[in-house]
């Protein structure tokens, strides 16, 4: 794809809350309530809705544990996921850096700050999908600790490497996701704070010589999305790994589901 | 008010008492003045007394026949705090400080506090955190979040103890590291007890307060961490805790303790053991984005604990922990290392 591009939403009211970041791309985005070139879905269930309007693709924002019927296919028009927590640009560069360290010790994901109103099985969807993304897939669940108020999950990644999941419902801390891997001579962590806000990600990185570097990343998972899309580096999502991990989720959640 | 200067006598001359004791107590020298070391390595007690310009022992008798010695802090391995704690208050001495864990077993403990019933000699346990003065000014202001907690989190990150010992001073003759078979059950299971009686144990009793009264809460996963360290989930009926730590060769020491509930959180970030820099920085977060901060003061929870001793053998109240809290904080302490060794036993099974 190549700018300028027509774009329409569909789906929840959500779409109030993103169109300032839209107004912010570096390229031309003309809104229209008609066909679109991109159209961006809020919510699987308007999936079908986007299908109908768009003429090139389609990006589905923040697909919840319920979408477990994401055609695993490839479709005429191709479909996007933008994940706030997992596609936070943030997430992928801390992949690349856990690439050049050793096998981690431990590794941490923690939700804070999460709204009494969100479903578990989708907090522990994202929790799950960014541990994914930052590159450790085949996530085992050894226990479940606690109540829809606060989980504690103990689990391991990919070659046995313990993972320590946890959420926390509370009004008083900002609403984000901290993935942490230890190693034995130091650590690399990132906080990816809720896409809707202006709040920047943090990545923390604990060298082993004594350094400490904290750098600071602007984006947005939608934005991140949008402008590889326009520039021709994002490929289709294949939906077929998310909808598994969907289902992990759900089942960890069961009677938490609430 | 009278500010006496206590002469203390120090039971053990390892790595604690010379990185931790010995620089706190210079601290505060209106307060205290160190007149006993005992150790049965002559060699290791010799130059540490000579340090502190105190008189060297080699029997637990000899120090407590010292009549300068007038307070008693126990810093021996676990086993002897039982014996040695009882005979500092039978030999009438005016204050005792045991290190964690005040004994090895919950009827241990309870003898040694039917001793300090008994003798009226007063006992507090060196769980230094509980006596940091930034966590001692946020407990007013955490409101009813002990009753409200639904997630607590103790997580210890820390460089190896020399480190930290070698910042602090000069340590004569420090004990060999051991090397461990991780494959043999037994020992995975004494590991993680270790982990719990020795690291875990610091913020114990900080868990403890967020706990409802008699909770005995359930091991739920345990797990050895690489190169050295423990996981451990706890269901507390309401409320989940998490146990990590590790000591690696990481340089930055990460020592918080976290209590979250549905209007309110505390974080305190202490600093590492050995280290006298200083208070912990204690921040409670309310709804709304409001957040209090408490902290960094200058001084440390080993200064505090030393001066919580001095008010006690002055006879003052100061709102020291009770006997009956100091024996729920090793009840569960004990409780936890052996339901978490079992429960890997079981899975190592």
């Amino acid at each position: 794809m190549s700018g300028p591009l027509t774009v329409g939403f569909v789906g929840d009211d959500l779409r109030g809350a993103y169109r300032p970041l839209l107004a912010g791309f570096p390229v031309s985005l003309i809104n229209t309530d008609g066909e679109a070139d991109l159209v961006i879905a809020f919510g699987g269930a308007s999936l079908a809705q986007a299908t109908a309007r768009a003429r090139r693709g389609i990006v589905l924002v923040d697909p919840t544990a319920d979408d477990t019927a994401l055609p695993t296919e490839p479709s005429t028009i191709p479909i996007t996921l933008s994940e706030t927590f997992a596609g936070n640009p943030a997430v992928a560069e801390t992949r690349e850096l856990l690439q050049q360290r050793g096998r981690p010790t431990l590794l941490e994901v923690r939700a804070e700050g999460v709204a009494p109103t969100e479903p578990m099985r989708d907090v522990l969807l994202q929790l799950l999908r960014v541990v994914e993304v930052a590159g450790f897939p085949a996530i085992e669940i050894v226990s479940v600790t606690g109540t829809d108020r606060a989980l504690l999950i103990d689990g391991e990644a990919i070659g046995g490497i313990p993972l320590a999941l946890s959420v926390s419902r509370s009004n008083a801390a900002a609403r984000t996701i901290e993935f942490a891997a230890q190693f034995t001579d130091g650590s690399i962590a990132a906080l990816v704070p809720d896409g809707r806000t202006a709040r920047p990600a943090n990545i923390e990185i604990l060298d082993p010589d004594g350094a400490h570097h904290r750098p600071t990343r602007y984006g947005t998972a939608l934005r991140d999305t949008i402008e590889r899309l326009v520039s021709g580096q994002q490929p289709p999502s294949d939906p077929s790994r998310f909808v598994n991990t969907a289902r992990l989720a759900s089942r960890i959640a069961g009677p938490r589901a609430g | 008010m009278s500010n006496e200067c206590l002469g203390v006598g120090l039971i053990g001359a390892g790595p604690v008492v010379q990185a931790i004791h010995l620089p706190a107590l210079a601290r505060i020298p209106d307060l205290f003045e160190v007149r006993n070391i005992m150790d049965v390595d002559p060699a290791v007690v010799s130059p540490v007394a000579a340090r502190a310009g105190a008189t060297a022992s080699s029997s637990v008798d000899e120090l407590l026949a010292d009549p300068t010695v007038e307070v008693v802090a126990i810093c021996s391995p676990p086993r002897f705090h039982t014996d040695q704690a009882i005979a500092a208050m039978r030999a009438g001495k005016r204050a005792v400080l045991c290190e964690k864990p005040l004994a090895t077993t919950s009827e241990d403990a309870e003898r040694i506090a039917e001793v300090s019933r008994e003798t009226g000699v007063p006992l507090i346990v060196g769980a230094m955190h509980l006596f940091d003065p930034s966590w001692a000014a946020a407990r007013s202001s955490w409101g009813d979040l002990a009753e409200s907690a639904t997630l607590i989190r103790s997580r210890i990150l820390l460089p190896p103890n020399s480190r930290f010992e070698d910042f602090a001073t000069e340590v004569v003759d420090r004990p060999p590291s051991t090397h461990t078979d991780r494959t043999d059950p037994a020992t995975r299971a004494a590991l993680i007890e270790g982990g719990i009686l020795g690291l875990a144990i610091h913020n114990l009793p900080l868990v403890r307060s967020f706990l409802p009264d008699g909770c005995r809460p359930t091991v739920t996963s345990a797990r050895l961490l690489e190169p050295w360290g423990y996981l451990v989930t706890l269901d507390a009926g309401d409320r989940a805790v998490q146990l990590l730590g590790m000591i690696s060769d990481r340089w930055r020491a990460d020592w918080t303790f976290e209590v979250h509930g549905p209007d309110r959180t505390i974080s305190a970030r202490f600093p590492p053991s050995y280290v006298q820099a200083g208070s912990a920085t204690t921040t409670i977060r309310r709804t709304g984005g409001r957040s209090t901060t408490f902290g960094p003061y200058d001084s440390n929870g080993y200064e505090h604990e030393w001066r919580t001793l001095h008010a006690l053998a002055l006879g003052r109240d100061v709102g020291a922990p009770t006997l009956t809290e100091l024996l729920q904080d090793l009840e569960l302490a004990a409780g936890i290392a052996s339901a978490a060794a079992a429960h890997l036993t079981e899975v190592t099974a």
